[in-house]
């Protein structure tokens, strides 16, 4: 019987299932946490929606076939938007941090396996939380009479997910990396979360935002992202011909996966200079 | 064959000290120019106190620390170019009990490791069972290791370091925190896998420890291999001195200073008493000790020391540590 | 051997602990940058959706709902009690955690110091630094939006200082939360956005049914940033106010209580099950 595995794909999958199993019983073994995301999530959705509606058109101030009808669709892909980015930014981004305080991040670093198994693993069972919360939150949304989400393009839908998924995957191993070098990563983590729900367009068109920011907005990738889901969902038009919007997400999700790898593996190799894998 | 070549390894580290409006550079050097090697079969002690570079060398060897110069290779493989090779051939049991899975059970966490050392699922299943089995966890192997023992622990540590059966192993002060008789469970399993033909690097503080598992020493003390070779060899080293060890009350600098003073007394080594803090344990290396010994006690009187005990020792490998650097292993 | 008793006591377990963490305080000092900008971000978040949701009558029906079309102050008003109540609330539990994972909170429970010593003690520096200068930030806006609002300004303030000794008493209960449960982030995030829906932080309380009213007007926070808000943008005056204020005295005076009781209740168990040490 051969004790290795010689096949390097069958290696690359038995770390990302190692990966993935251990990071889902890790996850359930906290019931008070599993609890606390599917309360708190839809919560937020609840908290701000009612905040928003003070600004909905009134009787007096805009009849019906306002063309402002379908905000709160707008509105709840935003939320969608803000659950996906924030499994990059928390989720996958402080997965070495977390190792890090829980001091087996060098026991990882010890063994021969790929380096991004870790985070892809932690991608995925965020993946399958987050998906399983907006389902129920939707569901949550029909029973209490807020209507059915319905999808324009289910399979544009799934392709332009799929992209923002691979350069959010690319973002987070970026993220995973800072985590390493800088100690306020929790600042840095929200700055950049405020940052992606108030510039790329996640709750409100960026139409909204005053131009010389629009122009920052323009500049980053999230923005053509999540322009693109909601076109699929919601028939929205997009910020760009959309055919060249498409061709540009996917090269910048690209992209971003290969800047990802490459800043991760650089700011791990600094890391082993500096001999601080085991400080939290 | 040597399975691990040490050669001139270094690190240097370099940190920013000082207030938040004014950081001065500073470099530490952690391990200054440090060779060996160690053959199959063998193992090999890093001795020396806290501080003195044992963990970077070892974090150095098994690749989680980039050496600043120098390289070393392990079963052929270098850890400065090929990491990923190195790390197939090791096992590494790193200190403290913080090193598992708290929110998995000791199985899940050794069929987590056995994924990333890539071990066939079939092999990893059966050598799970075994090494279960050998450390006693096998009743607990589906036990979250959150409500484990410190001791249940540790071995279970020892397990996952032994999983893959790498041709080098490398254990970082395996025994710190354990019980006397798990401590001796320990060394009887590193003993066996000596006989197995593994090349073992073990580091400690205990000087014990140290001398009864290592068939080879070597002291290291700020950076630096002081001296190197069989325990036997480094204790016959100082055997030409008699060891003369005392406990005594208000023991100062001063007097032991004035203690080098005799010419019979070559080493005088000081240090504190863990509960009282106060320094209460005196090593005298003297040649003739039993003629210059009633001198050292009028002398002493005179001071107004307090003499609690006096006797004559079989040179251990701390007086080894103290005739070459003049401190003891403890300090 | 020299001991301090009674009061001088007290106070310089507090002022060791206080310099304690202010020195852990300095040593990060983004975390200040993010307080100065978290009541901002929340606040154009809404102001953002709102525009597009409301379009060129996003104000006029914002003033229809709310009785003023200053938007800025309404929210900021709202954002920063939030804020704050989220600090006060989370960090007496967080405080205790961080102990218990650092293994030096056994070391605290040994010193012969009182538990409402070392609960406050351990979270004020966050309190007393993040209330500062979310209320500044805050008033900072309004003074600039509103000139003439100063003595305003110093009634509110004394409001919401009211309104933080009854969060105290329900950061004493999560901080028993936390000692016989372990994890305190999870506990406060829900309750605290339960806290945020329930206390009208970006709406007036009264779009709520009005069974969820019923549990609003158990919580200090709604009498806080509903005074506020009528104080600064109304012009009423804390003597106006007075049923309000009354309220909130009342909450003062039970909710410390009551969160200690459970404290002391949860902070026995947990030394029966041993849970001191574990983390």
């Amino acid at each position: 019987m051969n004790s290795r595995n010689t096949s390097p794909v069958l290696r690359l999958l038995g770390e990302f299932r190692a990966a993935f199993l251990k990071d889902l019983r890790s996850y359930v073994r906290y019931p008070a946490w599993m609890v606390g995301e599917f309360i708190s999530t839809p919560l937020w959705f609840f908290f701000f929606a009612l905040g928003v509606t003070l600004f909905a058109p009134t009787s007096a101030t805009a009849p019906a076939g306002s063309p402002h009808e379908g905000g709160m669709t707008f509105f709840f892909f935003g939320f969608i938007f803000i659950i996906l980015f924030s499994t990059g930014v928390w989720g996958v981004g402080q997965t070495v941090r977390n190792e890090q305080m829980a001091g087996t991040l060098e026991q990882f670093f010890l063994a021969p396996a790929s380096r991004v198994t870790l985070i892809i693993g932690r991608w995925a069972r965020v993946f399958l939380t987050d998906a399983l919360i907006i389902g129920y939150t939707t569901l949550l949304l029909y029973l209490i009479g807020g209507g059915l989400i319905t999808l324009y393009d289910p399979a544009a839908f799934v392709f332009s997910l799929g992209l923002y998924e691979l350069g959010l995957i690319g973002f987070g191993l970026f993220f995973a990396g800072l985590t390493m070098r800088v100690k306020s990563y929790n600042t840095i983590s929200n700055l950049v979360f405020f940052g992606y729900i108030i510039l790329t367009g996640a709750l409100f068109p960026i139409s909204v935002i005053p131009i010389p920011f629009r122009y920052l907005s323009m500049a980053i990738p999230f923005t053509y992202f999540n322009d693109l889901i909601r076109h699929a969902a919601l028939a929205t038009s997009t910020i760009l011909p959309e055919t060249l919007e498409y061709v540009m997400a996917a090269l910048l999700s690209v992209f971003m996966l290969a800047l990802g790898l490459v800043a991760f593996k650089r700011i791990e190799d600094e890391a082993r200079v500096r001999g601080s894998l085991a400080t939290s | 064959m040597n399975l691990v070549e040490v050669q001139s390894l270094s690190k240097v580290f370099e940190t920013k000290e000082g207030s938040i409006l004014r950081k001065v550079p500073k470099k530490l050097v952690a391990v200054d120019k440090v060779s060996f090697s160690v053959p199959k079969g063998e193992i090999f002690g890093l001795l020396g106190p806290n501080g003195a570079g044992k963990t970077t060398m070892i974090k150095m060897i098994c690749t989680l620390i980039a050496p600043t110069s120098g390289d070393a290779f392990v079963n052929g493989f270098s850890v400065a170019k090929d990491q990923q090779n190195v790390r197939e051939n090791l096992g590494v049991m790193l200190t403290g009990e913080r090193t598992l899975y708290w929110k998995l059970t000791g199985r899940e966490n050794l069929e987590y490791f056995a994924a990333l050392y890539h071990l066939d699922p079939l092999y990893a299943r059966n050598r799970i069972d075994k090494l279960l089995d050998l450390h006693g966890l096998k009743e607990r192997q589906d036990t979250l290791v959150e409500n484990y023992s410190t001791g249940m622990r540790i071995r279970l540590s020892f397990a996952k370091a032994t999983l893959n059966d790498a041709p080098v192993l490398l254990f970082d002060e395996p025994t710190a925190s354990l019980d006397p008789q798990s401590s001796r469970l320990i060394r009887d399993m590193i003993r066996g896998l000596k006989k197995e033909g593994h090349a073992i690097i073990l580091t400690t503080h205990n000087m014990e420890e140290a001398d009864v598992l290592s068939d080879r020493v070597a002291i290291i003390d700020r950076g630096k291999i002081v001296t190197l070779g069989s325990p036997h060899e480094l204790k016959e080293k100082v055997k030409s001195s008699d060891v003369i060890e005392m406990e005594a009350r208000n023991l100062s600098d001063r007097v032991t200073n004035a203690l080098e003073g005799f010419s019979e007394v070559s080493k005088v080594a000081i240090s504190t008493d863990a509960h009282s803090g106060e320094k209460s344990l005196l090593r005298i290396h003297a040649e003739k000790g039993k003629e210059v010994l009633p001198r050292i006690l009028e002398f002493l009187v005179r001071k107004q020391i307090s003499i609690t005990r006096v006797s004559f020792i079989e040179p251990t490998l701390e007086d080894v540590f103290i005739s070459e650097t003049g401190r003891s292993l403890r300090d | 051997m020299q001991t301090l008793s009674g009061l001088t006591a007290t106070v310089r377990a507090l002022t060791a602990i206080f310099w304690k963490g202010i020195k852990h305080y300095t040593r990060y000092p983004g975390s200040f940058l993010l307080i100065l900008v978290m009541p901002f971000l929340f606040t154009l978040m809404i102001f953002g959706m709102g525009q597009f949701i409301g379009g060129s009558n996003a104000s006029l029906n914002f003033a229809a709902r709310t009785g003023t079309s200053n938007i800025l102050v309404y929210e900021i008003l709202g954002s920063a009690v939030w804020m704050i109540s989220w600090v006060v609330v989370e960090d007496v539990g967080v405080a205790l955690r961080d102990e218990q994972m650092k293994g030096t909170l056994e070391q605290n429970f040994l010193a012969p110091t009182n538990r409402i010593t070392l609960l406050i003690g351990l979270s004020l520096t966050d309190v007393v630094i993040t209330t500062t200068v979310f209320f500044a930030v805050a008033g900072a806006t309004i003074m600039i939006s509103m000139p003439a609002a100063f003595l305003s300004l110093m009634q509110a303030f004394l409001a919401l200082l009211v309104g933080l000794i009854p969060l105290f008493g329900i950061g004493f209960l999560f901080a028993g939360f936390v000692l016989r449960f372990k994890e305190p982030y999870i506990f406060t995030q829900i309750i605290n956005l339960l806290f945020a829906t329930l206390t009208g932080t970006y709406y007036p309380v009264t779009l709520l049914p009005y069974w969820v009213q019923f549990l609003s007007n158990a919580l200090p926070q709604t009498y806080v940033i509903e005074d506020m808000r009528q104080i600064i943008l109304a012009n009423q005056t804390l003597v106006s106010l007075y049923g309000s204020v009354f309220i909130l005295v009342a909450l003062a005076l039970a909710y410390p209580t009551l969160g200690y009781a459970v404290f002391k209740y949860l902070e026995k168990k947990a030394s029966v099950t041993g849970e001191f040490s574990k983390y």
